[in-house]
């Protein structure tokens, strides 16, 4: 009787120190993320400015170093954010505070914001709605959704040489539910048919973008899954060496707060 | 002077960089624009200048951006301000909170200045058609 309770008093003690030690990771975490987007905020906001302030057609070369700089900020920004939600996808519970979100006002964003990186990489950005915005309003888990559509769109011009194109589609659809179809379009390098089923898996990266020198960590994708199952949706992608790949996302236009996702990809 | 120049703002950041960064770009679009580096000091500036919106960091030194928006919120002369909180979080602590304090936007740090200023104009008219729809 007094070991078993012995035990007990020990197995708390256990649980309590490994309560406190998620806190610790937890505050870490976060302190993490404010000092790293607190001088980034600057860096970006007054690089804004300034290219905003300098006339392209008379100083093209400052110009266009001025674009690199902040193309780079922006790669360092995305990467913060996904490290942040990879984070909180793995160690917290989910969260349920849900809200309406305009697909085609939360499309049109990524793309302006990603207006300056698309011109300094030489790739032209569309975006299409198939449905009235009206149709286009989707329940968003605190507003995670945006974090799937910037990494696919920024994915999409990072992996497209000059001149190429990457379209943004979107619209409602009834055929297997009641969802909002956004599908992104590009004409890069491509994905050979023999890694599409790594192409989820945490920091893979295909063999057509570490041969041509791009860079990055493999975390974007895996990250992207992660939300888009948490919103029970779906994600597909098809994809062709040397022509491009389309991803294709699903997610419901009513969020189901209860049960499991169902993982279905 | 036209209308909007006469618009004020208040702006609160404990890092002097993005204080200055929000100062330069609201100047541009025409408004006037106060900056404090801490809750106390941002309190001062609205009970004083009486903003048209009070921009607010959520962690500062002294009163916090939300121990701010309440103090605003619960004082008569200055309730109706709008209220755009911005943090280097990802989170804004509690959403009930910023429900409760009738929050008009929030914006989570990096930033794109345009941006910035095109949500302030936002806040602005959803305030001004607030008011008419009252009157």
């Amino acid at each position: 009787m007094f070991n078993q309770a012995m035990q007990i008093s020990e197995h708390a003690a256990v649980v309590n120190r490994l309560v406190e030690l998620d806190n610790v990771k937890d505050d870490f975490i976060e302190n993490m993320n404010h000092e790293l987007r607190t001088p980034l905020t600057s860096i970006i906001g007054y690089m804004e400015m300034i290219i905003g302030d300098v006339d392209s057609r008379v100083e093209p070369q400052l110009a266009s170093s001025l674009a690199t700089v902040q193309r780079n900020a922006l790669r360092l920004q995305v990467l913060i954010e996904n490290m942040m939600q990879i984070s909180k996808t793995e160690f917290d519970t989910p969260r349920l505070v849900v809200s309406k979100l305009d697909v085609g006002h939360l499309l049109g964003d990524v793309i302006k914001s990603m207006d300056l990186v698309a011109k300094d990489c030489g790739v032209e950005v569309t975006l299409r709605l198939d449905s009235p915005a009206s149709d286009l309003l989707i329940d968003d888990d605190l507003n995670r959704l945006g974090q799937v559509f910037i990494n696919l769109v920024s994915n999409a011009i990072k992996f497209t040489p000059r001149e190429g194109k990457v379209s943004v589609v979107a619209r409602r659809a009834f055929a297997d539910g009641d969802y909002v179809e956004v599908t992104v379009t590009d004409t890069g390098i491509g994905i050979p048919s023999e890694e599409f089923p790594n192409m989820f898996k945490r920091f893979f990266r295909a063999s057509t973008a570490t041969q041509a020198l791009i860079p990055g960590f493999g975390i974007g994708l895996s990250l992207v899954r992660s939300i888009v199952r948490e919103h029970h949706g779906t994600i597909t992608f098809d994809s062709t060496v040397g022509k491009g790949t389309v991803f294709t996302v699903r997610i419901p236009v009513r969020f189901i707060p209860t049960g499991p996702p169902d993982g279905t990809t | 002077m036209n209308d909007k120049e006469r618009q004020v703002i208040v702006v609160a950041d404990d890092d002097h960089d993005i204080c200055k960064l929000v100062e330069i770009q609201l100047s541009r679009h025409g408004f006037q624009v106060f900056t404090a580096n801490n809750g106390d000091s941002a309190l001062v500036l609205i009970f004083v200048h009486r903003p048209v919106v009070a921009l607010l960091d959520i962690m500062m030194p002294g009163l916090s951006g939300l121990d701010v928006a309440r103090r605003v919120r619960d004082n008569p002369a200055t309730s109706q301000t709008g209220i755009v909180m911005f943090s280097a979080r990802s989170t804004f602590g509690s959403e009930a909170d910023l429900d409760e304090l009738g929050v008009d936007d929030y914006i989570i740090k990096p930033f794109s200045p345009q941006d910035l200023v095109r949500r302030i104009n936002d806040v602005i008219n959803r305030r001004r058609t607030d008011e008419t729809t009252q009157l």
